[in-house]
């Protein structure tokens, strides 16, 4: 077990959780109720469905620049594999498999 | 429609549940590379049920963990937290017909504990004829205890292996990301606001290392620019 112990809880911890948790209730409930009542605009429809590529694209450019030769290599490597097989457990594990052994390399 | 009313019963909880149980076990690296990062970045193992159990968003908890403090970036997290859930708004009415017969809390934790894949199953139940909101019960229970499991085992499993901050057991998170982006990515569509986003978020990173506030910045630039290109050459009505 690490240090930081079993059941800490940590105020500013328990703070952010809370707040996240909070933001995804309101978005999740607050949705139904707003749309049920008014149908939401083709802009902000559009607006939404580039929300998700954006996000992680924006997650994955700076850690791949940041980091060395063998996170670019499971970047293609698990880029290739989802590409191939579709399978999210089969992407991130010769993903990793790849960044761990040129790692060890 | 049929002039059937909509239910909300045991049979149903049971059937989608059932129906769920093969399809939670592609969750389970998703859950077990949370649990593994939660515990590298020093949360305890109570701060991490509490995430996994209530927040219960891996991107949100992979998002803010890559970047999580000491000090703990709360505001950060919580923009963060936000910014990932927006597009969720937009899942509760197409659900409405059976969210609107069941009491208003069993609405909350219907639709607080509706994963992407549980939900995309109970849309196709609900296209197939189905008059029973037992079901999405039952597919939401099912995903959130699987979630549990293997987040916790993760959790533990890292205790095993002694973590280093350059651990290439971190890109897990990065290749579940890339795994994520290349499944849901829309060709041609996302090429113009993914471009914006990167670059921007390259350049914010830069600027201001140590937080999360690039990820705010690129998703911004990528919608702007995704708009404004729909704005200059609106996109087919057949297409997308």
């Amino acid at each position: 077990m690490n240090a930081s112990g079993f059941f800490r809880l940590d105020p500013d911890t328990l703070i952010a959780i809370a707040g996240m948790t909070a933001m995804t209730l309101t978005c999740r409930v607050g949705g139904y109720w707003l749309f049920s009542r008014m149908k939401p605009s083709q802009t902000l429809r559009d607006g939404f469905g580039y929300v998700p590529a954006s996000m992680l694209i924006a997650l994955i450019a700076p850690t791949l620049a940041n980091a060395g030769l063998a996170y670019a290599v499971g970047a293609v490597a698990a880029a290739a594999a989802m590409f191939m097989t579709r399978s999210f457990v089969v992407a991130t594990l010769l993903g990793l498999g790849a960044c761990w052994a040129i790692w060890e390399y | 429609m049929s002039e059937t009313p909509i239910a909300y019963t045991r049979h149903a909880f049971m059937r989608g549940a059932r129906a769920a149980l093969p399809v939670t076990l592609s969750s389970v690296p998703f859950g077990l590379v949370c649990g593994v990062v939660a515990n590298a970045v020093g949360l305890s193992y109570a701060e991490t049920f509490l995430a996994l159990s209530t927040l219960y968003s891996g991107t949100i908890m992979l998002v803010v963990l890559a970047n999580w403090g000491p000090p703990v970036p709360i505001v950060a997290s919580i923009v963060t937290a936000l910014i990932i859930s927006l597009r969720l708004g937009l899942w509760g009415p197409l659900m409405a017909p059976w969210l609107d017969r069941i009491p208003w809390l069993q609405r909350v934790i219907n639709l607080q504990f509706l994963g992407d894949q549980p939900w995309a199953m109970n849309i196709a139940e609900m296209r197939s004829g189905g008059r029973d909101a037992g079901y999405m019960l039952g597919t939401g229970t099912i995903f959130w205890v699987t979630w549990l499991i293997g987040g916790s085992a993760g959790y533990f499993g890292a205790s095993l292996i002694a973590l280093t901050p350059g651990h290439p057991i971190f890109f897990a998170a990065t290749a579940s990301f890339i795994a994520t982006l290349v499944n849901m990515a829309r060709l041609p569509r996302d090429v113009i606001p993914m471009v914006a986003s990167a670059i921007t978020a390259l350049i914010v990173n830069r600027m201001m290392p140590g937080n999360s506030w690039y990820i705010m910045a690129g998703v911004f630039a990528g919608v702007v620019a995704g708009l404004l290109r729909d704005r200059l050459h609106p996109p087919e009505e057949t297409g997308a």
